[in-house]
């Protein structure tokens, strides 16, 4: 149950979490996993199948861009960098702000209901 | 190519055949992770290692069958073709009236093949993207 309500909103803001992290800085798929996994306290150790299709939503929607790139190493093979573009950064500030008014009418909602002050 | 690359090899060709979705997107998929495999090769991991971190292939496949499948939208031009092919296939039906009611008579012969031409085109565009959804032939 409570597995299943993660899932639900990991599913709702994974689009945003994807954006904000490809904001902050150019990155490749397997990169984005990484840094999921060890920022997203456990509730983002996402897979391929999971990511890509986020990937190729964004790329498709103009929101991020990819491009090849050689990596530094010697015999390394090139890494796909996905960066986002103008639309995909206003993208993000717009999620953000939806993201803050919700995140803060939810509280509202449930401080409301453990202190009795409202009605639900 | 050592064993390692064969086997890995047979794994993404694994994925690629579970996947149900069209071509290009198969191909775009294929790419995206066997550019991730060889970056784990590089970074030291084995074969076992590297499919033991991202599951068998059918599991990888399913994933990406539910996310995209989900959140594809239907094409805008599928029910306007199907108008198209529901007319043309009603035309076709009143031309032939007149091999059962002998006192109709048949109409041009153009309007019959013009008729059939928009029916082909149709019933083509249909198969061929029903097939496409199927990932059986290439667009």
């Amino acid at each position: 149950m409570e597995q299943r309500f993660a899932q639900q909103i990991k599913k709702g803001v994974l689009d945003m979490i994807v954006l904000r992290l490809i904001c902050e800085e150019d990155t490749y798929g397997y990169g984005l996993l990484q840094k999921l996994e060890q920022r997203g306290g456990g509730y983002f150790d996402l897979k391929e199948g999971t990511l890509y299709p986020v990937l190729y939503r964004l790329e498709d929607a103009g929101l991020i861009r990819s491009a090849w790139q050689a990596s530094g190493e010697r015999r390394a093979a090139p890494k796909k960098y996905y960066s986002a573009t103008e639309a995909g950064r206003a993208r993000y500030a717009e999620y953000r702000r939806v993201w803050s008014e919700f995140s803060a009418c939810v509280e509202r909602l449930c401080a409301e209901e453990e202190t009795g002050e409202g009605e639900l | 190519m050592t064993e390692e690359q064969k086997k890995l090899k047979r794994y993404v060709s694994g994925i690629e055949r579970s996947l149900r979705l069209p071509l290009k997107t198969k191909a775009r998929i294929n790419h995206d992770l066997a550019t991730e495999i060889q970056l784990l090769r590089e970074q030291g991991m084995t074969a076992e290692e590297i499919i033991a971190q991202m599951g068998s292939p059918e599991e990888v496949a399913d994933r990406f069958n539910e996310e995209m499948v989900a959140g594809a939208s239907p094409k805008p031009g599928l029910f306007l073709g199907s108008g198209i092919f529901g007319f043309a296939a009603a035309g076709t039906c009143l031309e032939l009236l007149p091999l059962w009611n002998p006192g109709l008579t048949f109409p041009p012969a153009w309007i019959c093949a013009l008729n059939a031409l928009v029916l082909a085109g149709t019933a083509r565009t249909a198969l061929r993207r029903l097939r496409e959804r199927k990932g059986i032939i290439r667009k």
